[in-house]
């Protein structure tokens, strides 16, 4: 589904996204903080780059057209999710756990599941040393 | 590349550095400029050619390099800094799990912060490997 926007010039891409209510994964992006884009998780894809592009970090310009849902960019968000769910430990401390929610909204098979051993036997990521 | 030293064949070469792809011996004469290498699915890079004979394998150099830009990345960025661990464990088997590799490598080169997580993944591409009959 497209959508024309407008925007002024400092908004973020992802503010935009929000502010349109399209959803896109986020994890070290926390609005009013300054974006660092680190994690990777919020990438979209911009056309006529040759790479994704954090959409925390980017503002928009005249003519931009941006894509947060083919199947490249959500490959991407999947498997920058799951690469961080192969290091987390067996227990949760936190209720609300961020990236557990995320690898939902996005479906992620169990591969990198870290919650049963039974499941970690037969997950292709490796946990690391 | 025609000197042999004492015992060894030309098996193949890396025509441009860490990331510029592994090529076998049979493509040997292609020229090395900066258009030339791009059908075969490699680039000029730094220009640092490296040599394996024989006595090496395409995956050792792999190995090798990917053991470089694990130990070289700088952390920040998730495809990067978990692409090169969790690739360096999976090409230490035997046996490579070349769906998985194809889709650690796509993450690192379209969402990586820099060019060492973009093309840290070159080396054990999978158009490359296939050119090496063994090994």
């Amino acid at each position: 589904m497209a959508v024309r926007f407008t925007a002024p010039v400092n908004e973020t891409l992802i503010e935009i996204a929000d502010r349109l209510g399209i959803e896109i994964p986020r994890l070290c992006y926390k609005a009013g903080m300054e974006a660092v884009g680190n994690c990777r998780s919020c990438m979209v894809e911009i056309k006529g780059e040759r790479v994704l592009a954090a959409s925390c970090c980017r503002t928009a310009t005249a003519g931009m057209q941006v894509t947060t849902n083919n199947e490249r960019v959500r490959k991407s968000q999947q498997l920058v999710i799951e690469l961080l769910q192969a290091d987390m430990p067996e227990r949760e401390y936190t209720r609300h756990n961020e990236v557990d929610e995320w690898a939902v909204k996005l479906k992620l098979e169990s591969r990198g599941s870290r919650r049963a051993p039974p499941c970690r036997q037969t997950c292709r990521m490796p946990p690391s040393r | 590349m025609r000197r042999h030293e004492e015992g060894h064949t030309f098996y193949g070469y890396l025509p441009g550095g860490a990331s510029g792809g592994i090529l076998p011996a049979s493509l040997g004469d292609v020229p090395l400029d900066f258009d030339t290498l791009q059908p075969y699915g490699c680039f000029i890079g730094s220009a640092a050619v490296i040599v394996l004979s024989n006595q090496d394998t395409a995956k050792a150099a792999a190995r090798n390099m990917m053991r470089f830009f694990e130990h070289e990345s700088c952390g920040q960025c998730t495809p990067c800094r978990a692409g090169t661990a969790k690739t360096n464990m999976l090409i230490a088997k035997d046996d490579w799990d070349k769906p998985l590799l194809a889709e650690l490598s796509q993450v690192m080169r379209d969402a990586s912060i820099c060019g060492l997580g973009q093309a840290a993944s070159n080396p054990v591409d999978y158009r490359h490997q296939i050119l090496f009959q063994t090994n």
